[in-house]
């Protein structure tokens, strides 16, 4: 069949036994093999050996010979074994009946029915009227990826969101303004830094992100084992804050701290102008922009002495070399992306952009980001969504605009979505109401290993296969690693039940429409004729004919998706990030990195006229936080990653919880202006600083995934709104951090009953 | 003699439910253990059974004497763990 010629990953993918690359991955029933692979979970993308004996998986450890991770894993990507073999894992396709509960059904009459219903709704609503949204474990997922991407340029839909939107939307619109791509995103070079300076991020815990350095934490280590400095800046005394030296931060203080920083620098002197007028196009509005700060506004805005400020200002300023990296914690506030373009700034303005242990662009093996900068898949502002006229980003649209996209009528309003790996009725803003909105759809369809409370709105669920399932490289995490290296491995161990490629399952509902997943010239037209090019295929030509690729024989010591796929284990590609590579790497005009944008401009007054007192009613500033053994909304399900007394715990300063009357273990409840929720209990620590309080988002689940749904807990979401204008404007990012809250104790209530 | 936990360990707690005296700390139910990226081995109360060693997924777990020498301060790291007053920094 002609059509398979192109697509034979899906072929494999529904049938792993009996694929060529299963031939080469995949050992005999009873034979005990063990492969090198990377592990799925995190942007770690650790470095895996899996033991496997036919289709069972017998034990995960983490590579000792992996060039990046060095023999490190964590818990959650040994015990995501546990994952595939769950047996509250959904293995059939489900479509939900009338009274609200679900029935197997094949996978033919599933794909079919969903074709049928989503024809009849774009012959009256158009194909814009579908939605489509990527959960965080499609960063993964590299079929998934380019289909979703492709289904959306296929059907001319602005209805594309992701996870991303209530995450790091920030980064995307400052790299596109900066670097000419949303996804060229420079790196911290932590191994041979001097001073890094770390701003809402917890890598000892996290392992990273928008930064895949291998052993983060004992790479951090290094530093001031060998005399430098590590500083990490967060409202809490993190894990990491915890190893070296903290500076506590109010929440959102961290775009008025980089402000305050730079303003120090440009104010005695001590930018680096020679690197500035090198590297840079418009660094000349620097010093206006940053003119009308006043630098103890901006203090009582951080919570940091105004000395301490200046202190840090210099000591980064005077460093060899120096790397400011800075994630979630300063990339879901109202100005997440004039916090982002001022960290880069920072390091730019310091000398340290493309320069050893400072800010420096990786080396990934694949050219993605040339790759989607051709094929025009990335940008910013080039449309404005239909209700809330954001920009777009990358092409996408964001997260806290579905319900009102969806309640809104007109042209393009949308009626049905497609949502693939992801749990937005935990994880979205406003959860409750998108829940609701959800309700409203033609039909909403979900690709999850779980019975999620998202997949139960659906009217069809659509079982995935899992990491260790399918083939896969990463897609994501290859630009950002410390020790750039390349690796492909096939499907580890074959897929549970009817599980599929959630590519294949794409492709496949892509077919029942007459389209193909796919946004390159012509893509359409050789669908006609019967060609459909495999998200496979076309990262294998694009490795092949980029930097690092075999260019089809021509560079036999190049690389390939058959080489990478024939070597049990990465390929180290040099031993560190490269440096003096900014021409090359960068897509804007002249090859400099462009500063003066209107925008960064516009946000600057919007800041400056920014409230930032606290108020009486609601006196506490929330945070998120990641735990150890947890991953965004989606882990609580393994019994290993639950062990103990593992509840939802909201962690509150001694001389808060006093002047609230809260005690250790009290039960407490939350309120915000726009919700309120009851948590299990408080954690009485002087490890927040006071005045702001931290708990971890995604638990207090529903559904089928019964030890999650038992751990209980509450939606973080409930308390988080989705209003435009509570947005990072730029970029859409939802605004999750820094909610002004009040707590009481319930404990009184709860001995009443 | 005793076991001691080294550096690669990722507090992942398969040693913790193998331990026949419960000597590796802290435990899922104590205090510590949701933030803790390290568990540690009382020296007082370990037997030396080496059930932990097989049972660590990292390979993190040594016998004292037969500890790596780039880890060979870690017996002391394990020891002072128990020693510690409560909310004083782990080493670094």
């Amino acid at each position: 069949m002609s059509t398979q010629v192109l697509y034979e990953t899906q072929g494999e993918v529904a049938h792993p036994q009996s694929g060529p690359m299963a031939s080469s991955n995949t050992g005999s029933a009873d034979e005990t093999v063990t492969r090198k692979i990377f592990c799925g979970v995190c942007e770690g993308s650790c470095g895996l050996e899996a033991t496997v004996r036919g289709s069972e998986l017998l034990s995960l450890r983490p590579d000792p010979d992996h060039p990046n991770t060095r023999g490190f894993a964590c818990s959650k990507g040994l015990a995501f074994g546990a994952v595939r073999d769950d047996p509250d894992r959904l293995l059939h396709p489900l479509k939900r009946q009338a009274d609200g509960s679900f029935a197997r059904v094949s996978w033919d009459q599933a794909l079919d029915e969903i074709g049928e219903r989503l024809r009849a709704i774009i012959a009256q609503h158009g194909t814009e009227s579908i939605g489509l949204y990527q959960g965080n474990s499609v960063a993964w997922n590299f079929g998934a990826f380019l289909n979703l991407f492709g289904m959306a340029g296929a059907l001319k839909t602005k209805h594309l969101y992701s996870a991303a939107s209530i995450d790091i939307n920030g980064y995307w619109v400052i790299s596109e303004l900066l670097y000419g791509s949303n996804f060229l995103n420079p790196i911290p070079d932590v191994a041979r830094t001097d001073f890094m300076l770390c701003i809402g991020a917890n890598p000892a815990v996290s392992h990273g992100s928008m930064a895949n350095i291998g052993r983060f934490r004992d790479t951090m280590m290094a530093v001031t084992q060998r005399g430098g400095r590590v500083v990490v800046v967060d409202p809490r005394r993190s894990e990491t804050a915890s190893l070296f030296e903290h500076v506590p931060i109010r929440p959102n203080g961290d775009v008025w701290l980089l402000a305050a920083l730079l303003k120090v620098i440009f104010d005695e002197g001590l930018a680096d102008l020679e690197a500035l007028r090198e590297q840079t196009a418009g660094h000349e509005i620097l010093p206006q922009l940053l003119a009308p700060l006043d630098l103890s506004a901006a203090s009582a805005a951080a919570g940091i002495p105004v000395e301490q400020i200046q202190q840090l200002a210099r000591d980064f300023a005077s460093a060899p070399s120096a790397c400011a990296y800075g994630r979630c914690g300063m990339s879901i506030g109202p100005f997440a992306s004039l916090g982002k373009y001022f960290l880069d700034v920072l390091n730019i303005a310091t000398g340290n952009l493309d320069r050893p242990g400072g800010w420096c662009f990786g080396r990934p093996f694949i050219d993605l980001e040339t790759m989607m900068h051709r094929m025009k898949s990335t940008g910013y502002d080039r449309w404005r969504t239909r209700v809330d006229d954001f920009p777009e980003v990358a092409g996408t649209s964001p997260v806290v605009s579905i319900p009102r996209e969806i309640r809104t009528p007109g042209k393009g309003q949308m009626r049905a979505m497609l949502v693939i790996g992801a749990n937005p009725a935990s994880s979205s803003p406003a959860a409750g109401e998108l829940c609701a909105a959800f309700s409203e759809l033609d039909l909403l369809i979900s690709q999850d290993v779980y019975m999620t409370e998202t997949s139960r709105l659906a009217h069809y669920i659509l079982p995935p296969t899992v990491w260790l399932e399918r083939e896969g490289f990463p897609i994501f995490t290859q630009s950002h690693a410390g020790v750039p290296h390349a690796q492909w491995v096939g499907p580890t161990v074959p897929p549970r039940g009817e599980a599929r490629d959630d590519a294949w399952i794409m492709d496949e509902i892509s077919r029942r429409i007459g389209i193909v997943p796919a946004d390159f010239p012509g893509a359409q037209l050789l669908g006609k004729l019967g060609l459909r090019a495999s998200p496979s295929f076309l990262m294998d030509v694009g490795l092949r004919t980029g930097p690092e690729g075999d260019w089809f024989g021509l560079r036999p010591s190049g690389l390939s998706r058959k080489k990478l796929m024939e070597r049990n284990g990465a390929v180290k590609l040099a031993d560190g990030v490269p440096v003096g590579v900014l021409k090359k790497r960068i897509f804007t005009k002249g090859g400099k990195v462009q500063l003066d944008h209107a925008l960064i401009r516009k946000e600057m007054t919007r800041m400056l006229a920014f409230d930032t007192t606290v108020s009486d009613e609601y006196p506490l500033s929330l945070i998120s936080l990641r735990e150890l053994r947890s991953q965004n909304t989606w882990l609580h399900n393994i019994p290993k990653l639950i062990a103990g007394d593992r509840v939802q715990r909201l962690r509150i300063h001694p001389i808060d919880a006093a002047r609230y009357g809260i005690e250790d273990g009290d039960p407490v409840e939350i309120t915000s202006r726009d919700g309120q929720i009851s948590v299990p209990a408080a954690r009485v620590t002087d490890e927040m600083m006071p005045g702001s309080v931290a708990l971890p988002h995604g638990w207090g689940h529903t559904g089928g995934w019964q030890r999650a749904v038992a751990v209980g807990g509450s939606g973080y979401n409930a308390l988080t709104t989705n209003r435009a204008d509570s947005t990072d404007l730029p970029s859409g990012n939802a605004t999750v951090n820094g909610i002004a809250v009040r707590v009481r104790s319930l404990k009184s209530f709860e001995a009443a009953a | 003699m005793t076991y001691v936990v080294t550096a690669p360990c990722v507090a992942d707690y398969s040693c913790v439910e193998v331990c026949p005296v419960d000597c590796i700390h802290p435990m899922p139910d104590e205090s510590g253990f949701d933030n803790t990226t390290q568990l540690y081995i009382d020296p007082a109360t370990c037997t030396d059974c080496g059930a932990c060693e097989d049972a660590c997924p990292v390979s993190a777990i040594f016998a004292a004497d037969k500890l790596p020498k780039h880890w060979a301060h870690y017996a002391r790291i394990n020891a002072e763990h128990f020693t510690r007053r409560d909310g004083e920094p782990e080493h670094v």
